[in-house]
């Protein structure tokens, strides 16, 4: 089987997981699964970082994974400002005293510590935007703007690998990861916008065209930059997939990868009001 | 029936909910009796402007001041006021309402602060229209909590005296921060300010009705509006004037404008 076919038959496995937990099951069941998600991307970030010290993994994961909930919590500071200002702050000096207390670990320190300062807004942050997103509007909207996020960065995905098999063409940037190309990105950014367009037609009609369009370009555009940013943590690694979890799509940070970027941009349409629910 | 245009609707209309107290004693019963009839006068006015298209609805629930009545009113007002926000809540969201508060929400119990809070991030996102409560509010202590805050500024370096300007203290006055009001009525029959959106009433229209909140009908509403839409037509010859200099009369109708 090829890997695109293996990719998308992993993909539909995934809808009825996830469709029910955002549209059915309390809203509190999504932010745990966004836990999930949260806690093993961590460990496989940090086993980037960390290689094969699991109490420096388990640091970093934990530390992810409160700074998830916080950002969820506070939706990054709209409520209870104090709570999220504070772990704001906490996120450096918290890495830097956890280093301190592992003078084994000193000839990689900076390394270490550099990632367990990044971890958790990188991979907690940024997917908490994914969690307050499900928490806006109607229960209905919420989940449809997780979706739509969903299909902005993995339509994008699926249409980057149809395009860039079929067409070829001049390389992206070969030196992060060789196979990309410019079709590929295109065919990517056409995905993006055909998943806005579904859910403009199909199942989040508050999203219009014409702000919901754009909005898919540029959070496609971030996403596939968000794909080449985590291919240099893995390169500078030495690692291809950042773990074997899913057949056809790499571990779960190399699925997470476009999707927290795109997320990110996703979410930030809302709260500036380049997207409103109505 | 009152006709109105659909064009040319006021945009922000804001809403002194005068009458509660008067209406309970006219019926020998108690205050907060007269609180929860209110309360569905509320429901009702928030209903008509939605259906109306206004795209601004802030109403005065409760000042600053009124946190000196006697304790049983003002426990009753908050739990009249969670209620209405439990209750609300699905068709807020469903409309595309804008919930949020103005005013001093920190002084709010606990179990009114969590509704709200809740709410107004969930509606964060919502267009359709902007329902502004006053809570704990008063105009005289935004515009001040306003001057603080750019005073904190000069302090620290950040702005220059010369730049607080008008724009600069509006930046910091929530009320506002939709825009102005274009309309200001108050029911109940009082011919007052009373503390409300002083900044924002500058140039807003001002409609005194002598109904009592709790009776206050959509009908009322068109009134109102109808009244403002009067004296827009006889305004607009001169468009470029700003409204500082207006007859008198403006101020103080009991009843609309007769067109």
């Amino acid at each position: 089987m090829s890997n695109l076919a293996r990719r998308i038959i992993t993909g539909l496995l995934f809808l009825p997981v996830i469709l029910p937990l955002l549209y059915v099951t309390p809203l509190w069941t999504f932010t745990l699964f966004g836990a999930l998600i949260v806690g093993l991307g961590a460990w496989e970030f940090f086993t980037l970082s960390h290689g094969d010290d699991r109490v420096g993994r388990a640091a970093g994961t934990v530390l992810s994974l409160l700074f998830y909930f916080v950002v969820w919590y506070t939706r990054f500071g709209q409520v209870h400002g104090g709570l999220f200002a504070a772990a704001m702050m906490a996120v450096v000096p918290v890495a830097l005293l956890f280093s301190l207390t592992r003078p084994s670990r000193i000839p990689n320190a900076l390394v270490e510590t550099g990632a367990l300062a990044l971890g958790p807004f990188y991979v907690g942050g940024l997917m908490g935007c994914i969690g307050a997103m499900h928490d806006l509007g109607t229960h209905a909207q919420g989940a449809g703007l997780v979706v739509m996020t969903l299909m902005i960065a993995w339509f994008g995905d699926t249409g980057a690998m149809a395009f860039g098999k079929n067409l070829g063409g001049p390389k992206l940037y070969p030196a992060v990861s060789p196979n990309k190309t410019w079709s590929g990105s295109l065919g990517g950014l056409l995905g993006s916008v055909l998943g806005v367009v579904f859910a403009h037609f199909v199942y989040l009609p508050a999203v219009s065209l014409e702000r919901g369009i754009p909005l898919a370009i540029v959070a496609g555009s971030v996403g596939q930059l968000g794909d080449l940013c985590e291919s240099v943590l893995k390169r500078s690694a030495g690692v291809k997939d950042s773990g074997g979890l899913l057949p056809g799509h790499g571990g779960i940070l190399d699925r997470i990868d476009a999707l927290t970027f795109t997320a990110g941009v996703v979410y930030l349409a809302l709260r500036t009001g380049w997207i409103t629910l109505s | 029936m009152t006709l109105i245009e659909a064009r040319n609707l006021p945009r922000h209309v804001a809403i002194v909910m005068d009458g509660n107290g008067r209406w309970a004693e006219l019926r020998g019963r108690p205050r907060t009796a007269g609180h929860r009839a209110g309360s569905h006068a509320v429901r009702r006015i928030v209903r008509t402007a939605r259906r109306l298209g206004i795209e601004q609805l802030t109403l005065y629930a409760f000042s600053e001041q009124n946190w000196g009545r006697p304790d049983d009113e003002v426990d009753a007002l908050m739990n009249l006021l969670q209620e209405f926000l439990v209750s609300e809540r699905d068709e807020i969201l469903q409309n595309g309402i804008q919930l949020r508060a103005v005013g001093n929400t920190q002084k709010l119990p606990p179990h009114v602060r969590e509704v709200l809070d809740e709410l107004s991030v969930r509606s964060s996102a919502n267009r359709r229209m902007v329902l502004s409560l006053a809570l704990s509010y008063g105009g005289r202590e935004e515009i001040a909590c306003a001057a603080r805050t750019l005073a904190q500024q000069v302090r620290d370096g950040t702005l220059d005296p010369a730049e607080v300007t008008e724009e600069a203290l509006a930046r910091h006055i929530p009320s506002v921060s939709f825009g102005d009001p274009d309309l200001l009525i108050r029911t109940g029959g009082e011919v007052r300010i009373s503390n409300f959106l002083l900044w924002g009433a500058a140039y807003a229209e001002l409609f005194f009705s002598r109904t009592l909140w709790p009776d206050y009908t959509a009908e009322d509403l068109y009134e109102a509006i109808a009244a403002y839409q009067g004296r827009q037509r006889r305004f607009g010859l001169v468009p470029f004037v700003r409204p500082s200099a207006r007859p008198s009369e403006l101020v103080g109708h009991t009843e609309p404008a007769p067109t």
